[in-house]
């Protein structure tokens, strides 16, 4: 793709490095500790697929943020497939299995038939503004969800296989956090230097609202926003501010409706 | 209403059928098809995993079987079900060549395995030190950030938009001085560091570039990936702020900023994950993200910056669902 379509020269360009999560989605609340082998099956795919890092969830994930203890299991589980499976000892254990060679083709081919019909709309801006996208995943979601509760596709634990059950251990966060926070940016209000803060924002504000060009090499854009966001968070600017400030120039956006 | 042209041979109608369908059987696979695999199918007929109906059956009352996605799956995979003209040199090639179907390195994970990267965050920047902390004495061999909601739509833990919401799903993170105290006692030019921020990403990226500053680390040398991929907000996860043309320019001005002085920082991770939760199949996640990363390369170009020179750095982000690996290294 780097190279047929946009003329990549370099073949650092042309290779692709990814990240994998196993499936939040997959993982649900009911008899959470069964959400342990769902996440080793995906973890396992996805060193199978060759991944360069991984997140393996935490089997209760559905229900709150993870506990020590179930995102200790979750980064064991990595461990189990890294040290004991066996699966890293050889280069794509895989390659070349029927099965797999022709899901990868099939997919390739569905790809590129999605390109054509993007590239048709005028590209993925375009494409998300008139709802593309967005409608073609509502479907697929509809129809797995119907699949699910005409049980024919099976959830274990879910949708067959349920047990009467307690609800388990979850970490809670409470409004402390909201409170200690709150403490924490009027304190810093009162101690950095608001000028400097405001002169910083003006800068950046003035910046976004021009249009960027690449300079001569060794350069960047005069315009580009980055240095003047790394001086306005040197003067202790706000998260909250900085998003301000861009918001104030160009505005805030609403979803295009895809019923 | 014509009539088809052309029936299928005598197996029309035959259990054995889908051997024979859109597929090039050698005489050995006909032969197995007919005296060992008809018989058994007679004396004990496939039964579909989940109620006996919809997805799960065929027009002929047979049972089917088909992927989370719904991509329906053959009972044996032979030479048949690739193309004729298949060959391990044209298709696969080796590793760390291209087309890198068979992966990035040479030596695959025995020179270097994954990187274990949990992500986490939680509650206040002092609590979400501690775990990371935990984190990496227990073999973690990287970090991952997970913000609030406040944070991650661009509001200060003070703000009315935010209450109920601090804290809650990630860490808050208001200033530089709480990214200071995320990482406090972490080398960041020895930890590589993913942060899950889009809308604002630009701005928890410079906070973030300021405190391995401050810590001494030089942003050369410094490693880590910011999400930064607004598209598939727009697309599945909708937390977006500004519209999307002035959300492209400002992942734009990363681009350049980090090809410049971040040359080992990731400036995105193109992400199907959410395409993925949102309830779209493999093959939508595949195609949209990977559609997304050829906007940006347009956007990127029409800013003047050298494909090569930021190409190395986009990366990718998926979904491992309950289904078989998918391979990915077509980009």
């Amino acid at each position: 793709m780097m190279k047929d379509r946009f003329g990549a020269k370099n073949q650092r360009t042309w290779l692709m490095r990814f990240h994998t999560q196993t499936a939040g989605v997959s993982l649900p609340a009911q008899q959470p500790m069964n959400n342990i082998a769902r996440v080793a099956i995906q973890a396992l795919a996805a060193v199978l697929g060759g991944t360069q890092s991984l997140h393996t969830d935490s089997y209760d994930e559905a229900l709150a943020l993870p506990t020590e203890e179930a995102a200790r299991i979750a980064l064991r589980t990595q461990q189990i497939i890294a040290y004991e499976s066996g699966v890293t000892q050889t280069v794509d254990p895989l390659g070349g299995s029927y099965f797999l060679e022709n899901l990868t083709l099939q997919m390739e081919n569905g790809t590129f038939d999605y390109f054509g019909k993007m590239d048709a709309m005028g590209g993925m801006v375009k494409a998300i503004e008139r709802g593309y996208p967005q409608k073609e995943i509502a479907e697929s979601s509809y129809l797995y969800q119907r699949a699910v509760e005409a049980k024919e596709k099976i959830i274990v634990g879910v949708n067959e296989f349920a047990i009467e059950e307690e609800s388990p251990h979850i970490l809670y966060i409470d409004e402390s956090v909201a409170r200690q926070q709150s403490e924490k940016l009027k304190n810093l209000r009162a101690r950095r230097s608001n000028d400097e803060v405001r002169r910083a924002l003006d800068a950046l504000k003035k910046a976004a609202a021009q249009e960027p060009k690449a300079a001569a090499s060794g350069t960047i854009s005069s315009a580009n926003t980055m240095p003047h966001i790394v001086d306005a968070v040197r003067a202790y600017a706000t998260v909250g501010e900085i998003c301000e400030a861009l918001r104030q120039v160009y505005g805030t956006y609403t979803e295009v409706s895809i019923t | 209403m014509q009539k088809k042209p052309f029936n299928p041979p005598q197996v029309a109608d035959s259990p054995i059928a889908d051997v024979f369908e859109n597929r090039h059987p050698s005489e050995a696979e006909k032969k197995w098809a007919e005296k060992t695999l008809a018989p058994t199918l007679e004396k004990a007929p496939e039964r579909p995993i989940g109620a006996p109906n919809g997805v799960n059956v065929d027009d002929q009352g047979n049972a089917r079987f088909t992927t989370v996605s719904g991509v329906p799956i053959r009972r044996l995979y032979t030479q048949a079900d690739l193309p004729t003209d298949w060959s391990e040199e044209q298709y696969l090639g080796y590793p760390a060549q291209p087309p890198f179907t068979r992966g990035i390195h040479a030596t695959g994970y025995r020179g270097k395995l994954y990187t274990m990267r949990q992500f986490s965050g939680f509650a206040s920047p002092e609590e979400t030190n501690q775990r990371y902390k935990y984190l990496l004495e227990h073999g973690g061999s990287g970090l991952s950030v997970a913000f609030d909601l406040p944070t991650l739509m661009g509001y200060d833990s003070d703000h009315p938009a935010s209450e109920g919401e601090v804290g809650k799903c990630g860490v808050a993170i208001d200033s530089l001085e709480d990214m200071e105290i995320l990482f406090n006692g972490i080398d960041l030019e020895k930890t590589t560091v993913s942060m899950t921020i889009n809308s604002p990403a630009s701005v928890l990226w410079a906070m973030y570039l300021v405190v391995a500053e401050k810590q001494g680390a030089d942003w050369q040398k410094i490693s880590g990936t910011i999400q930064n991929d607004i598209l598939k907000e727009y697309i599945a996860q909708k937390e977006y702020i500004y519209p999307p043309a002035p959300s492209m320019r400002l992942v734009i001005d990363t681009f350049e900023f980090g090809s410049k002085f971040t040359p080992r920082f990731n400036t995105i991770s193109i992400s199907g994950y959410h395409i993925r939760e949102a309830g779209s199949t493999a093959l939508q996640e595949l195609a949209f993200t990977l559609y997304d990363g050829v906007e940006y390369v347009e956007w990127a170009r029409r800013r003047g910056l050298d494909v090569d020179e930021f190409g190395p750095r986009l990366s990718f982000f998926f979904n491992a669902h309950n289904a078989p690996p998918a391979r990915s290294g077509i980009a």
